[in-house]
């Protein structure tokens, strides 16, 4: 399994429902980015150079912030789903939560604090999908980290 | 696999010197830990006099991204020239690089 092919097949509700060795729930809070570093680092299959893990770290905090955030506020009582599995050469990770979609978000006046956390991880990972359907049937974000 | 605590290595401390109020910020900055910078920071100008200049110790971050961003682009914003960033580290420098931030924030060798 390869990350062109997910990203080609862009069908992310299967990634959603497939088995993965990492698959956690966890609630949409304050320490949810930390937490989904933490699950990373004690990831044992995922086997990337030092910088490459950093960025890794990086990404994954900047969509599960964006859940925490955007997707739930200000309810916030929502849950985040992470999942990763090894790719060929890097690593793969989906957040998903099932909150405001992002085009409720950019729907809303005033600069959108969503962009900057966007712009970090199109620049940062190897390659970024994100399935925001209309209305509030959540987000999903994959996102792959080559080494 | 025992989960250690979240955001176990993150600290913050203020001092108010003479001439500088300086604000030591250690471990990850993301969205749980942003907020006490950015508290401490007011905290320090509150108790120093004047004009005094706002540096931020990063060289003690061993995480930081877009929370952290926005917390130093509101403190920009609010302290204006005041604010200078001490020997941000690896990791800081990396998100203001990446964003295109890095010359938005002057830096101090020494304070």
């Amino acid at each position: 399994m390869c990350g062109e092919q997910i990203i080609a097949a862009a069908d992310l509700a299967l990634a959603r429902d497939a088995p993965a060795p990492l698959d956690e729930v966890f609630p949409a809070d304050d320490r949810a980015p930390g937490r989904a570093r933490r699950l990373l680092a004690g990831f044992e299959d995922l086997r990337l150079p030092r910088g490459s893990r950093a960025d890794l770290m990086v990404v994954v905090s900047e969509a599960v912030t964006n859940a925490v955030v955007h997707a739930y506020a200000p309810a916030g009582d929502g849950m985040v789903h992470l999942k990763a599995w090894a790719e060929a050469s890097g690593a793969a990770v989906l957040i998903a939560d099932h909150g405001r979609g992002l085009a409720a978000e950019r729907s809303e006046p005033g600069p959108g604090t969503v962009q900057l956390g966007l712009r970090i991880m199109r620049t940062l990972a190897s390659a970024v999908e994100v399935a925001s359907p209309a209305g509030d049937e959540g987000t999903a974000v994959l996102l792959v980290v080559r080494a | 696999m025992v989960a250690p605590p979240d955001t176990s290595e993150f600290r913050v401390a203020v001092e108010v010197l003479p001439t500088v109020v300086l604000v030591l910020v250690a471990g990850e900055v993301d969205l749980a830990t942003a907020p006490a910078v950015a508290e401490a920071a007011h905290r320090g100008a509150a108790e120093a006099n004047g004009d005094s200049p706002l540096v931020l110790d990063l060289s003690a971050v061993d995480y930081m991204d877009s929370s952290g961003l926005r917390m130093l682009n509101e403190l920009r914003t609010g302290f204006g020239d005041r604010l200078a960033l001490h020997r941000p580290s690896h990791a800081v420098v990396r998100v203001l690089e990446v964003t295109g931030m890095a010359a938005h924030f002057s830096r101090v060798e020494a304070y």
